[in-house]
């Protein structure tokens, strides 16, 4: 790899330099790096500080349809207090926890497993791994109406089969009963999930020296015992990534309830992005949209702050 | 990366002071040999699991609006309608079907392109510029990530329409270049590779920081902006909900939008009855797909380094 070819990275102090030149360079340097900053600062400002700010000044504000173009009134925390008073707030909070929870862990374990099995060689390993990649590369468009055929109450490949096996005897409406809905939706979104999964703790993996397995197995490990000594232990940065990461982009899916069920029936399937979705764009509620938006990067914000507290402690320790 | 493996051997040799026997090698692989058909099977039977969406798509490709009702998911018609779909999908409201196409495209290059320079310049001032707030901007950066679409929706059409872009190509693709992914990729990426030698020795030479980066730099990061174009341009090309939000017009839908809407309108019964929407929602997915799986398996490596690198060294 062209890594290697380079090597290190040498001090900038390394070379010589005389006072004046440096001093030069320095002012052509606050130029230039500005220059080369601008682009990304406008879009920090444009597409992160801007609207991030637009959302909080909404949420205390009533707007509304009507006073979306003219002056909403400041109406202090009256839209929190609203969301937290609906009915539909207990069972979203449920369900987004439910949502998450139950995705990454699938998604983690499934992903190690597969990972672990493309670790060693075998034959067509390289074809496989490809194909257990596609999920990434759909569009959740086309894979979520995909699911929701195979889903169906009537024609769904998956009622098909458990009929044949006479695991149930009445075909189920995955994604039309309130008990199942939220079910159906965890189930798709696992299979979004897997190929990062797999990719990011197999390319950790490869960076495990094979030599530990070896001593740990003249040392009378079992792989079972091998698993939790070595490899967990080796990839805990990697599993904490994948922990974090899962986590944000779970609570942000969107795309994959909205072409299954739409939140429903009668907000079964209904987490915070969703809901705050239709609270702006079918209800027109946009004050209450976006306060459960910003309730939404609390939580990131929370979580990430233990992220980093706990990522700090390890580097200390 | 050899290198660290090697060093990690001779220090577990020296720790443990043992030296593996050749036999035990053998043993080991004799065992990973048996081993195998099983390991494969499971594997088929996971990557079927993985692959019935889109073996499900094939095959309802082939099936008229009747025959995807009436016959069962994995039994091909006896004649098969794959080509007549096909044709129903381009006289579809004057082919606009292949506007969306054709629009994806180029919404997916454009991105790619100028995400590719942004993100580059970004990420050279960042690793290689030292001055305050660094860090500050390269964490504002990853905050970034953390925003719901649904919040930044709203703001964002507000800002285009004050700016005349709801509606318009550059709408649609200005929002999309900003990627934070791309910044901390290659501002990692600089860091690593890029010596400050190499940047030294131009300055000395006289040359001007422009041409620093774009005949020093630009060459030497060639792999990683392969790998973030890549990236990028499957992102775009699925990214279905700010175009959504960001347009009306549907001659400018991308793809996962127009096809959305031809699912929104199976529930108005009059369109259900001039034409058979879930052909044209089936075979539309499918042809939508296509190229985006035919380039990863072309770029697949390129692809799933970048993924890691990027994802890992957070």
């Amino acid at each position: 790899m062209s890594l290697s070819r380079y090597g290190g990275v040498s001090s900038m102090n390394g070379v010589a330099v005389s006072r004046q030149s440096k001093r030069q360079r320095w002012k052509r340097n606050s130029g230039m790096r500005l220059l080369f900053l601008l682009p990304t600062l406008i879009y920090l400002l444009g597409i992160f500080l801007v609207p991030i700010i637009y959302n909080l000044v909404m949420s205390f504000r009533n707007y509304t349809a009507a006073s979306i173009n003219g002056n909403a009134p400041f109406i202090g925390l009256q839209n929190y207090i609203d969301v937290f008073r609906m009915p539909a707030m207990g069972q979203t909070l449920v369900n987004t926890i439910e949502f998450v929870v139950g995705s990454i862990v699938f998604q983690a374990i499934i992903g190690m497993a597969l990972a672990l099995l493309f670790n060693r060689k075998f034959p067509l390993s390289q074809l496989l791994r490809t194909l257990l990649l596609i999920p990434w590369l759909l569009p959740l468009i086309v894979s979520g109406t995909a699911f929701k055929w195979i889903f169906d109450q009537n024609h769904g490949v998956l009622n098909a089969v458990l009929l044949h096996l006479h695991i149930i005897h009445a075909p189920l409406g995955w994604l039309v009963s309130p008990n199942l809905a939220l079910i159906s939706v965890i189930i798709t979104n696992i299979w979004v999930g897997i190929p990062f999964n797999m990719v990011l703790f197999h390319s950790g993996l490869q960076n495990i020296p094979e030599e530990l397995y070896e001593a740990a197995a003249l040392d009378g490990c079992n792989k079972w015992q091998q698993f939790w000594s070595i490899t967990v232990p080796s990839l805990k940065s990697v599993i904490a990534i994948v922990l974090m990461l899962g986590l944000i982009y779970t609570l942000k899916v969107f795309d994959v309830i909205m072409v299954l069920t739409g939140g429903g029936p009668a907000n079964a399937s209904q987490i915070l992005s969703t809901w705050s979705y239709d609270l702006s764009f079918q209800n027109m509620q946009f004050g209450q949209g976006a306060a459960v938006g910003n309730i939404m990067i609390l939580i990131s914000l929370i979580f990430c702050f233990i992220y980093m507290r706990a990522t700090r402690q390890s580097e200390v320790n | 990366m050899a290198q660290h493996t090697g060093s990690a051997t001779a220090q577990m040799r020296e720790r443990t002071g043992v030296v593996l026997p050749q036999a035990n090698y053998r043993a080991v692989r004799a065992k990973t040999v048996a081993t195998q058909s099983v390991v494969t099977l499971i594997l088929f039977i996971l990557a079927f699991y993985f692959m019935l969406p889109i073996i499900w798509i094939l095959i309802a490709s082939t099936k008229n609006a009747k025959e995807l009702s009436s016959t069962g998911i994995f039994s091909l018609p006896s004649h098969l309608h794959f080509f007549e779909n096909v044709r129903l999908l381009t006289t579809y409201q004057h082919g606009v079907y292949w506007m969306w196409f054709l629009n994806s495209a180029i919404y997916a290059v454009a991105v790619a392109v100028l995400t590719c320079i942004v993100s580059s310049m970004a990420g050279y001032a960042l690793a290689k510029y030292d001055f305050r707030g660094r860090n500050g901007i390269f964490l504002l950066v990853i905050a970034s990530l953390m925003i719901p679409g649904t919040v930044t929706a709203i703001p964002l059409f507000i800002v285009e329409k004050a700016f005349n872009l709801v509606d318009t190509y550059t709408g649609v693709i200005f929002p999309l270049i900003a990627s934070p992914f791309g910044v901390y990729f290659l501002r990692i990426y600089i860091q690593d590779v890029v010596p400050n030698d190499l940047l030294d020795a131009a300055r000395v030479d006289g040359a001007s920081a422009a041409r620093t980066f774009w005949s020093v730099v630009f060459p030497v990061i060639r792999p990683a902006l392969v790998t973030l174009f890549l990236i990028s341009m499957v992102g775009t090309w699925n990214n279905f909900f700010l175009p959504l939000v960001l347009l009306n017009n549907q001659d400018l839908y991308p793809l996962p939008v127009g096809i959305e809407s031809l699912m929104s309108l199976i529930n108005t019964p009059e369109a259900a009855m001039t034409v058979p929407l879930y052909p044209l929602i089936i075979t539309g997915s499918l042809i939508s797909i296509a190229p985006m799986i035919i380039g990863f398996i072309l770029f697949r490596r390129q692809i799933v380094t970048g993924l890691t690198q990027g994802s890992v060294k957070l």
